[in-house]
């Protein structure tokens, strides 16, 4: 029975983190950026848009939506722990509930990340507008935001994964053949590495945001080859332990480890967002001046 | 050390990049064995078209201030302060200048000059 509290637990966790922690400190991300410069740097680029009040609406209609998950999983929580209390638990029901759960909470995020995307895409890929652009004579590498350890390990963990896969298909679970799930694994978290390894690349060589400031673009950097780094690390990791508990006796533990997953997850996705923008120094914020 | 590009500036934007990282090795900033970005994050940093980086660097690299070490990168030059200050436009001036008052010494005119050098030009093989 401490599978299923544990369980239960780990879902409280998930429900308090993704629906009502993380959207907070968003909120609180993107307003900071928008009183320190980003309304002031978008009434200069985009005459007539009201960035201040484009993120108020933002801000009190995705409060709304989260809280209406987290009751929604608020009353999750509570029919799972009455399941244990009362009719007795069951792993295989509650299996798939974290992870359709975990969707849900990064559904309003992916929609409005979506619609941004295709409202303003014009305005997103436009060239800059600065007359003065500052750049650091100094190379970048990934090894100034992560440390090598991380790195090594996660590559390590990759290779690790791929032989333990191979292994618990072949002698734990007494296959013939490497079996469809066991390649569908493998395929998945490889396609994971190369999507994290794309956006790490892309974060430290792709073209600036004009609208971060050199700390807050050294911050997201940092964000993303961390979260890209720890999420490969992650990803291998848990596709290993979820394999193992296919075993008879432990199928009990499938829905803790999934929930423990999607809370490690929730905790990488919003690592951009951990601490408030800085405001730019005047130098800086001069060398953001636009042609008129 | 952050270099600073001036669209507006009517100087070409290659130059005024070859010129800053010239002034940071004179100045001691930029010192030998220094790495410096690759050409597609300053071309990124900077929002300009990464041929007008790699120009920069493809002259740079010629007068020996900076070398590329393969997919190590790009470093400072271990004799870049001595060749930061030669000017290779003084240099090639002040030679012409020369060979011009001794051929008007000798009495040949002007579009004489002219048409010899042209010739001279062209009689050498292409630069690589």
């Amino acid at each position: 029975m401490i599978e299923a509290y544990a369980f239960l637990a780990a879902f409280a966790v998930l429900v308090l983190l993704g629906s009502v922690l993380a959207p907070s400190a968003l909120i609180r991300y993107v307003r900071g950026w928008a009183i320190n410069f980003g309304s002031e740097r978008f009434a200069q680029l985009y005459p007539g848009f009201d960035y201040g009040r484009w993120v108020e609406r933002f801000a009190v209609g995705y409060r709304a939506v989260t809280l209406v998950i987290a009751a929604f999983g608020a009353a999750l929580l509570a029919w799972q722990f009455n399941s244990v209390r009362v009719s007795g638990w069951n792993a295989g029901q509650a299996e798939s509930l974290p992870w359709m759960y975990f969707m849900l909470q990064m559904a309003p995020l992916a929609l409005l990340s979506l619609y941004v995307v295709v409202r303003y895409r014009k305005a997103l890929l436009q060239p800059s507008q600065e007359v003065k652009r500052t750049a650091t004579l100094q190379r970048r590498g990934l090894f100034d935001f992560i440390s090598p350890f991380a790195v090594w390990f996660a590559v390590a963990s990759y290779f690790l994964f791929v032989a333990f896969g191979i292994y618990l298909d072949l002698f734990v679970y007494d296959n013939a053949t490497l079996s469809r799930a066991c390649l569908i694994a493998i395929g998945g978290v490889t396609f994971i590495y190369a999507i994290n390894a794309f956006i790490i690349y892309k974060s430290l060589y792709g073209r600036k945001n004009p609208y971060l400031s050199k700390e807050g673009r050294a911050h997201t950097m940092g964000a993303r080859v961390k979260g890209g780094v720890y999420g490969c690390i992650a990803v291998a990791w848990f596709i290993s332990i979820f394999g193992t508990l296919g075993q008879p006796g432990l199928q009990q533990w499938r829905p803790f480890s999934l929930c423990v997953f999607c809370v490690i997850t929730t905790f990488i996705s919003f690592l951009d967002v951990s601490s408030p923008p800085r405001k730019p120094d005047e130098k800086e914020l001069r060398s953001n001046e636009v042609a008129s | 050390m952050e270099i600073t590009i001036d669209i507006d500036n009517p100087i070409p934007q290659f130059e005024q990049l070859i010129d800053q990282i010239k002034a940071a090795v004179t100045a001691g900033v930029l010192k030998p064995g220094d790495s410096l970005p690759s050409i597609r994050q300053l071309a990124n940093d900077l929002d300009l078209n990464s041929k007008t980086v790699a120009k920069a660097y493809q002259l740079l690299t010629r007068d020996s201030i900076i070398e590329t070490k393969g997919y190590r990168g790009t470093y400072v030059h271990p004799k870049a302060k001595s060749n930061a200050k030669f000017n290779l436009q003084e240099w090639t001036l002040r030679k012409l200048g020369e060979s011009v008052a001794e051929l008007r010494e000798a009495g040949v005119t002007d579009s004489e000059i002219r048409n010899a050098f042209a010739e001279a030009i062209n009689a050498q093989p292409p630069a690589k």
